[in-house]
């Protein structure tokens, strides 16, 4: 068994919450230090933890990627190990020189020409004016620039620019690579090329740590995946079981938000005349988050788990799930239809559920209150979150009698069996047989 | 198994984590491994070590960074005179524009320093350079790691050598200013003496005051921002009880005669200017035991430049 290459034995980072509290706590710290005392390693008042009790180990050719929302420490954590920042507790071992694509472009003067500033980068990077000679041809030709070697940097387009530095930064054997956020840059061929680079320095044995967003990306590259929440490890696991969690993770935090928010209009509303919900006074004209003639409102409605009966946030891929509606009729109406929609993240009313276009139709229903029970047994959607949208309308009376946009959500989890990343904009899923033959 | 929100949290989902081996000690540790491959340990806590170990540590990170201290020295040095009409005579004529004010305020009557054995001209540019060889070392550490911020986030070059890597700079200046000192003594019909090749020497324990407290700036400044301006009003105020730019002998009053004969900077600027233009200088003891001194303020900076090194990154 090899040795590890990469050992982070209880990491954690703090700082300051204001510049007040870092002028405190550095001046108390520096103070602490000088006289031979370490650091303050609980959380004062005023600090947070950047990062909180990572552990975690690789061994040469493993490919680890780091997931997490902004402000969830994957960035503290890259400059903890690439030495930028000194942890508070736990301790960092790196065996192997350490390359850091987060330095790409590092120390470029644009008053300088291209050729002068490889020099210049390729210095700072590690690299001893020797081999940068031996590989200078390479770099530029990876970059792609080679009629523009000579010009100023500054005139450079962005693009350029980054393409350059990239190359420096990835010219290189180290045996640990930091990587962050930098796998998009340039056009689509110069992308290949820096996967094709990263993917055969992994295969020659070097370990890759990979900060990203973007999934796609990291399911490329890695093999294990670190996702981080709010500092913490949430999850760590192989990179598909990760990228799964980190989605889901995504999606109830944007289910939240939207409670939140919704919470927040209701609030306001309520300190006026207007109520939320029910809707007492419901605006007439379109336009608003809910509204409609008054004759009907619907009071409450709840995702339920068709096998539990349950209230539920969360489904699981392909499950039956009912959603149950409570309604107050305040005058008779004629030829009712109840119609929900679902928006996706991206796109609205992706799925129209209508009772008309379900088989389901009412005469007349007089004044009273209801409890509609829609109960969807096949479903396709992909994981996701998913918020409804409800409407009452008369099959005679071209307006609606009530609606509400996005009056409940739910997530749909990512199934066990298959690993669904193609594409965060797709909605359903189709299962399908594929048969591939050489014609 | 994914499990729901509340249990993707925990210690059960670590399924790949091999048990993190104790890394035992604090602090920065870099060492060859028994298979030569270069091992790097971050270690929370205090750092033991003491002032001889924190030279040895410098002299370690400045060996190492040298090409990154040339290569930085370099791209300023191009980008500073690149696309301007008097391009590297700048260099030449930045020290003459110094002293531009001391000359007109003493040519018109107002600035009276006293006689002297030395021309007021050379006097004050003698003075005024060797003197600039302070707040110029002193900045250019302290304000190091401020300008160099991007690349102490970004890349992994130790942050001695980004601190120190604008004292090229100041050598650089030194040299240049010693041209211009050699024009003005061509002038002005005054042979200096052969300690003028000493120069560079001669100043060093004014560099190297400078460079001790910039390092201590360095590392403080970014942790409380009005330390370095506090520090260079100072430093301008001490220029004041300091012989630069009117002679010593010309003081009547005790308080500030004593201030100046008890000053280390008074022999500092004295002796070099003394030596180089009249071949002979006073007080060559108290020269060495204060040169003597800013080597160990040098040390003692050094060891609170590395204890306090790894506070400053995160405050840039």
């Amino acid at each position: 068994m090899s040795k590890p290459s990469v050992i982070v034995d209880g990491v954690s980072k703090k700082f300051g919450l204001s510049l007040k509290n870092a002028l405190k706590y550095g001046l108390i710290d520096s103070g602490r230090r000088l006289i031979g005392l370490s650091n303050s390693q609980q959380l004062r008042m005023g600090e947070f933890w950047a990062l909180h009790d990572v552990s975690f180990s690789l061994e040469p050719g493993d490919a680890l990627g780091i997931m997490g929302v902004n402000g969830s420490g994957k960035t503290t954590l890259l400059r903890i190990l690439n030495g930028t920042y000194g942890p508070d507790n736990g301790n960092v071992m790196l065996r192997g020189r350490v390359g850091a694509l987060i330095a790409a472009g590092a120390g470029f003067s644009p008053m300088l020409s291209g050729r002068e500033n490889i020099y210049i980068s390729g210095t700072l990077l590690g690299m001893t004016p020797r081999e940068i000679k031996n590989r200078f041809d390479e770099i530029v030709s990876f970059a792609g620039l080679e009629e523009f070697i000579d010009m100023p940097v500054r005139n450079y387009s962005s693009g350029m620019s980054v393409r350059l530095g990239f190359a420096i930064a990835v010219i290189g054997t180290p045996e640990i690579l930091l990587v962050d956020e930098v796998l998009a840059v340039g056009d689509i061929s110069f992308q290949k090329k820096c996967f094709e680079r990263i993917l055969a320095l992994k295969n020659q044995g070097t370990t890759i740590l990979l900060v990203s967003h973007a999934i796609g990306a990291i399911w490329a590259v890695c093999d294990k995946g670190l996702f981080l929440h709010k500092g913490r490890p949430a999850f760590m696991g192989d990179i598909e079981s990760v990228c799964k969690a980190y989605d889901e993770q995504n999606s109830r935090s944007s289910q939240a938000a939207m409670a939140r928010e919704k919470a927040t209009v209701c609030t306001r509303h309520s300190e006026g005349h207007d109520s939320c919900p029910p809707d007492e006074l419901l605006p007439e004209e379109y336009g608003h988050g809910s509204g409609g003639t008054g004759d009907v409102l619907c009071t409450r409605i709840r995702v339920l788990s068709a096998s539990t009966g349950e209230e539920t946030k969360e489904i699981e891929f392909g499950e039956p799930f009912i959603v149950e509606y409570q309604y107050v009729v305040r005058n008779r109406i004629r030829d009712p239809i109840f119609r929900s929609s679902l928006d996706a993240v991206h796109y609205k009313f992706i799925v129209s559920l209508d009772s008309y276009e379900q088989g389901c139709t009412w005469d007349m229903i007089e004044p009273g209150n209801y409890t509609l029970r829609v109960r969807v047994e096949n479903q396709a959607l992909r994981p996701g979150l998913y918020s409804i949208n409800n409407s009452v309308i008369s099959k005679g009376i071209g307006v609606h009698l009530f609606y509400r946009l996005s009056a409940a959500s739910f997530v749909v989890r990512h199934p066990q069996d298959r690993f669904l990343y193609s594409n965060e904009q797709a909605v359903c899923f189709f299962p399908a047989s594929m048969d591939l033959t050489r014609t | 198994m994914l499990a729901s929100s509340g249990k993707t949290h925990g210690n059960e989902t670590r399924q790949w984590q091999a048990p993190a081996p104790h890394i035992a000690g604090t602090g920065l540790m870099r060492y060859l491994d028994q298979d030569g491959t270069p091992v790097t340990v971050y270690r929370a806590g205090r750092q033991r070590s003491g002032l001889i170990s924190s030279l040895q540590q410098a002299g370690e990170d400045i060996a190492a960074s040298r090409h990154v201290i040339v290569r930085l020295f370099w791209r300023d040095f191009i980008a500073q005179f690149r696309q301007k009409i008097l391009g590297y005579f700048w260099a030449l004529l930045s020290p003459l524009l110094g002293i531009v004010s001391f000359l007109f305020l003493f040519f018109i009557g107002v600035l009276k320093p006293g006689e002297g054995e030395i021309p007021y001209t050379l006097y004050v540019l003698m003075g005024s350079t060797i003197w600039g060889c302070l707040p110029g070392a002193m900045g250019a550490v302290s304000g190091g790691l401020q300008a160099q911020a991007d690349l102490i986030m970004r890349t992994r070059i130790p942050k001695l050598a980004l601190a120190v890597s604008s004292l090229a700079n100041l050598l650089y200046s030194i040299l240049i200013s010693m041209v211009t000192m050699a024009i003005v003594f061509l002038v002005m019909g005054v042979t200096p003496s052969w300690w003028f090749l000493a120069y560079p020497l001669l100043v060093l324990p004014m560099v190297l005051l400078g460079t001790a407290i910039g390092l201590i700036l360095s590392v403080l400044g970014p942790i409380a921002r009005d330390l370095v301006p506090m520090a260079t009003q100072a430093l301008a105020l001490a220029m004041y009880v300091t012989p630069v730019i009117y002679v010593q002998s010309t003081i009547q009053n005790p308080f500030v005669k004593t201030l100046i004969e008890w000053n280390p900077l008074t022999y500092l600027v004295d002796l070099p200017r003394s030596l180089i233009c009249l071949g002979h200088a006073d007080n060559a003891d108290i020269f060495l035991w204060v040169a003597i001194g800013t080597l160990m303020l040098v040390a003692i900076g050094l060891r609170i430049f590395y204890l306090l090194e790894s506070l400053v990154a995160e405050r840039l």
